[in-house]
């Protein structure tokens, strides 16, 4: 394991439990082979249900707001 | 009243005498009227004759030149008919291609414009339908549903890292 940090910013649209954030750490922790985790919570509403996490600029959105956005965009392609 | 011999006679002598003086001093000269007079007349009726024969040939040319003008007028109004049939022609022909390249540019501009519209309602109905998922879910979400949102694509996430 390396001793690296790594800082994962969790946005969702409510307060997320101490549950879903040991979940999250020991995840990145495991699959990024990391010491440490930072975990930055963010709270946005409108992003209705659901979470996203963005590590090292890359983004996992599971979000409502993105599912709809990735609908709305594969709508108006096929149009 | 009574005859006298010797005034006829010295009468007859007297008219002779008159006669003969007249005769010898107008003769000539009368003659020579005459014959000017008749000269003038020959000159005259030559003359006639002559612008008769000038009037006739007047009246032949007058004659051909109004029928060869007829003519020429003629063969003018035929070739300008002509023309104008040939132009008139050129004329529907060229209407005719401008009105269907105009019908194929206003059917194509149709086509686009109704696939734009077409289009644009889809568009518009897909973000309708979209903005209304949106709001349905929001108010419909409560706190234990979005928890278990949260965790489920959650689970997804982790997967997926």
């Amino acid at each position: 394991m390396k001793t690296t940090t790594i800082t994962v910013i969790a946005t969702s649209a409510l307060e997320l439990t101490k549950v879903q954030v040991e979940t999250i750490s020991t995840a990145v922790k495991k699959k990024y082979d990391v010491s440490s985790v930072t975990i930055e919570k963010v709270v946005n509403p409108a992003l209705i249900g659901g979470i996203k996490l963005t590590i090292n600029s890359v983004e996992f959105d599971g979000t409502v707001q993105g599912k709809l956005a990735k609908i709305r965009s594969q709508l108006l392609n096929q149009l | 009243m009574d005859i006298q011999l010797t005034q006829i006679l010295f009468q007859i002598i007297n008219f002779s005498v008159v006669v003969g003086a007249v005769g010898f001093l107008l003769f000539k000269p009368v003659l020579k009227i005459f014959d000017e007079r008749a000269k003038r007349i020959a000159e005259g009726e030559k003359a006639a004759t002559k612008a008769q024969t000038a009037y006739a040939e007047i009246e032949k040319n007058r004659k051909l030149t109004e029928a060869s003008l007829k003519k020429e007028r003629s063969e003018i109004v035929k070739a300008a008919q002509a023309e104008a049939l040939e132009r008139k022609e050129a004329i529907i022909a060229d209407a005719k291609v401008k009105a269907k390249a105009l019908t194929t540019e206003l059917q194509a501009q149709w086509e686009t414009e109704k696939i734009a519209l077409f289009k644009k309602s889809q568009t518009d109905m897909a973000e309708a339908v979209l903005s209304i998922s949106e709001k349905v879910i929001a108010s419909t979400l409560d706190k234990k549903n979005a928890q278990k949102l949260i965790d489920t694509e959650l689970k997804e996430i982790i997967k997926a890292l």
